[in-house]
């Protein structure tokens, strides 16, 4: 079959093909950060929001320890499903330390029935930890303001 | 996160920590006056204690703010914690809404006003009523 189009046009359209396949490649790539950045700064607040009833419910228990011990407990619980649920929004790059300290809530969360969990030194750690969570989300919340 | 704020959180954490175990003893006093002097600002309760020789004073206070909008003012509140010299100077305060700082007053508020031993003693008065 005869071609009317010269074998440089044919190159080049094929060279364009590969890079528009690259560039729908990024661009995915981009609209699913831009879709994650705009349900972290809807999710985000919330959760942090309920981490903080979390936080000062378990704050109440401690100044009743061991009476409300259990109570502590499900509140570390709540703390740590939401930090779980807070990592699957925050960035990448901010990411290790709530990580780290959602580790220790899941450790926690599991061996609260350790005698060292009777008195609350050990559970004035993790309150300091999910504090410091709060903070954490609270400047990540700012960052995203920016993106 | 910045390390300022993992300090001050620290901070807030260990007091918290130690009035809860009653290792500090908050009482309720009137503001110094260089802390309401030349302000507008209601200071509805202030509470001080001594640890490791500084005076912090933990108070919540009342300012108004201007609405540029609306051009009207409006009354806001925040919790204050500050280390306070022997010349009653305020030296030092933290004023960020932080949860940490919110649950410090919650459970100083709740220390000086006995509220456990108020609780305690009703519970009681209905057993014996009983």
């Amino acid at each position: 079959m005869i071609s009317y189009i010269p074998q440089w046009i044919q190159d080049i359209n094929t060279v364009m093909g590969i890079v528009g396949f690259f560039i729908t490649l990024i661009v995915m790539y981009q609209v699913r950060e831009i879709r994650a950045t705009f349900r972290a700064r809807a999710r985000l607040p919330q959760i942090n929001k309920e981490l903080q009833k979390a936080g000062s419910a378990l704050n109440t228990s401690l100044n009743n320890w061991p009476v409300s011990k259990n109570t502590g407990h499900g509140q570390i619980k709540v703390a740590s499903s939401l930090i779980d649920d807070a990592i699957t929004f925050i960035p990448r790059a901010s990411r290790k330390k709530i990580v780290e300290i959602n580790g220790k809530l899941s450790k926690a969360v599991h061996e609260f029935s350790q005698a060292r969990y009777d008195t609350p030194d050990a559970v004035w750690d993790l309150y300091s930890d999910i504090q410091v969570a709060i903070t954490s989300l609270n400047q990540i919340e700012k960052n995203l303001n920016w993106e | 996160m910045y390390d300022s704020d993992d300090k001050t959180i620290t901070l807030l954490v260990k007091l918290n920590r130690l009035t809860s175990l009653g290792k500090i003893n908050w009482r309720a006093e009137p503001p110094p006056r260089s802390i309401i002097r030349g302000t507008d600002d209601h200071i509805p309760i202030y509470m001080s204690a001594i640890y490791k020789g500084r005076t912090f004073g933990l108070f919540l206070q009342r300012y108004q703010s201007y609405d540029g909008e609306h051009d009207r003012l409006y009354w806001s509140e925040r919790i204050v914690l500050a280390i306070i010299d022997q010349e009653e100077n305020v030296l030092w305060e933290i004023e960020n809404s932080s949860s940490a700082l919110h649950d410090l007053f919650e459970t100083v508020r709740r220390k000086v006003a006995r509220v456990d031993d108020i609780i305690d003693d009703l519970i009681n008065d209905d057993h014996d009523e009983f």
